[in-house]
C-alpha cells in the first residue's frame, strides 16, 4: 500500500489497485487515512532557525574550532535590524505595572527577561509580549548552549 | 591563506567543502547559510525540544567542520550532513526517551509552577487553539515511535527525501526503509485518529471509519492490529 501511495508500483499493478479501490470501501478508507496522515505532517515543525540560535552556533563553532565564522551576520542580523525600527516607532506604551507583571511571569528565568527589558520596554504591548516569550526561550537555550560548551571543553 | 576568486554563492557544495577544508571559513559560512534551516528543521523534527534541536544543530555543524577531511565525496554533501545530524539527533532522542515532559505539564520553577506557553503566531484565539491542538496531536503521535522508525518517517514523509537518499542517510537498505516506513505510517495513522478523536479535533469525513464494515467484522477500524494491516496489504495485491 505504501508503494502505491508513493507511486512506486508498476503501471499495471497500480491500475489493479485503483480498480480495487473503486469498489472496496475498506481499502479506500485505509489509503485515504494514510495519505491524510502524511499530509498532516507537511508543515509540522517547519520553523527556520531562530536568529539568536545562529549567533550561538557561530560562538560554539568559533570556540570549538578556533576559526572565525561570519555566517549569522547575513541572515540573523538582517532580520534583527529589520525588526528594530518598527519597535522603536511604537515606543512609550509599556507601563510600569505591565513590566512588573511580566517580571513575575518569568520567575525562574529572570536573568535574561531583565536583560531584554531594556529592549522591550519601548515597545507596544503586543510586541512586548511576543518578545518576552522569545526572550524566555532564548534564556533556556542560551543556558543549555553555554553549559554544553563548558561540558565539551 | 591563498584564496582563489570563487563566487561562493554560486559554487557547488563540493567545491565549498574543498575550500573549507583549506580553512576557508567563508566557504563554510556559505555551507551553513545553505543548510542551517534544513538542519534545524530536521533536528527539530527528530528531537523533542527546541533546546535539543539547537544542541543538535550546533553539534552537527561543529562535527561537520571538524570532519571535513573525512568527507570523501562518495555521497552528496547534503546526505553526509543529514547523516551526521540524524545520528546526533538519535543519540539525543534515546537519551531523552525516558524523561519526556508532556506539553501541558507546568514548568517547575523556584517560585512555583508556570504554565508552559505555546508560541504566539498572530492567529486569532480559536485558530491558535486548533493549531496548538493539532500540533500537540502530531507531537504526541511521533513521540511514541521507536527512534529508528521516526527517523525514516521524518526523512521520507516530512523532509520528502527519496527512499534511496533516506537509505543512504541512515545507512540501511532500501527494502528496510520501505518496510519501516510502511509500519510507521500505519502506527501514526492509528495514533492520529485515536488522539484526534480524544481531543475532539475533527478529521476529514473520508477518513472516518466505514460503519457497515465495522459492524460486520466486529472490529474497530480505527484500531488496526498488526495482522489486520497485513490482511489489507494482501487485499491490495
Amino acid at each position: 500500500m505504501s508503494e502505491y501511495i508513493d507511486g512506486e508500483l508498476g503501471e499495471s499493478v497500480c491500475k489493479d489497485v485503483e480498480d480495487h479501490l473503486t469498489t472496496c470501501r475498506k481499502c479506500r478508507f485505509h489509503v485515504d487515512a494514510v495519505k491524510y496522515t502524511i499530509k498532516m505532517f507537511d508543515e509540522w515543525r517547519a520553523d527556520d532557525v531562530p536568529p539568536d540560535a545562529m549567533i550561538r552556533l557561530r560562538g560554539r563553532l568559533t570556540d570549538e574550532t578556533g576559526c572565525l565564522f561570519a555566517f549569522p551576520v547575513d541572515k540573523a542580523m538582517r532580520k534583527a535590524s529589520a525588526a528594530k525600527p518598527a519597535r522603536k516607532k511604537t515606543s512609550g506604551k509599556k507601563t510600569a505595572a505591565g513590566k512588573e507583571a511580566a517580571r513575575k511571569k518569568t520567575t525562574g528565568r529572570r536573568k535574561t527577561a531583565r536583560k531584554k527589558t531594556t529592549a522591550s520596554k519601548k515597545t507596544s504591548r503586543g510586541r512586548t509580549t511576543a518578545r518576552k516569550k522569545t526572550a524566555r526561550k532564548r534564556t533556556s537555550r542560551k543556558k543549555s548552549g553555554s553549559r554544553k560548551a563548558v561540558r565539551e571543553k | 591563506m591563498a584564496e582563489k576568486k570563487v563566487d561562493l554563492k554560486k559554487a557547488g557544495d563540493e567545491e565549498l567543502v574543498t575550500l573549507a577544508r583549506a580553512e576557508n571559513t567563508r566557504a563554510f559560512d556559505e555551507l551553513v547559510n545553505r543548510y542551517q534551516n534544513k538542519i534545524y528543521r530536521l533536528a527539530r523534527r527528530m528531537t523533542e525540544t527546541e533546546e535539543d534541536a539547537e544542541d543538535v544543530l550546533q553539534e552537527a555543524f561543529v562535527k561537520a567542520y571538524k570532519s571535513l577531511g573525512g568527507f570523501k565525496g562518495k555521497s552528496r554533501f547534503s546526505t553526509w550532513l543529514y547523516r551526521i545530524t540524524v545520528n546526533l539527533a538519535l543519540m539525543k532522542l534515546r537519551k531523552r526517551k525516558l524523561e519526556t515532559v508532556p506539553i501541558d505539564q507546568p514548568i517547575e520553577t523556584g517560585d512555583g509552577a508556570v504554565q508552559r506557553e505555546i508560541e504566539d503566531s498572530g492567529m486569532d484565539p480559536l485558530e491558535k487553539m486548533i493549531a496548538a491542538e493539532s500540533r500537540a496531536v502530531l507531537d504526541a503521535a511521533v513521540q511514541d515511535l521507536p527512534p529508528g522508525h521516526r527517523a525514516v518517517f521524518v526523512l521520507r514523509d516530512v523532509e520528502k527525501l527519496s527512499t534511496e537518499d533516506t537509505a543512504r542517510v541512515l545507512g540501511i537498505t532500501v527494502p528496510a526503509v520501505k518496510s519501516r516506513l510502511h509500519r510507521t505510517r500505519l502506527m501514526l495513522k492509528e495514533q492520529l485518529i485515536r488522539s484526534a478523536a480524544a481531543r475532539g479535533i475533527p478529521l476529514p469525513v473520508e477518513v472516518g471509519p466505514p460503519k457497515k464494515r465495522r459492524k460486520r467484522r466486529g472490529k474497530s477500524e480505527t484500531l488496526i492490529p498488526e495482522g489486520a494491516s497485513k490482511a489489507r496489504r494482501v487485499n491490495l495485491g
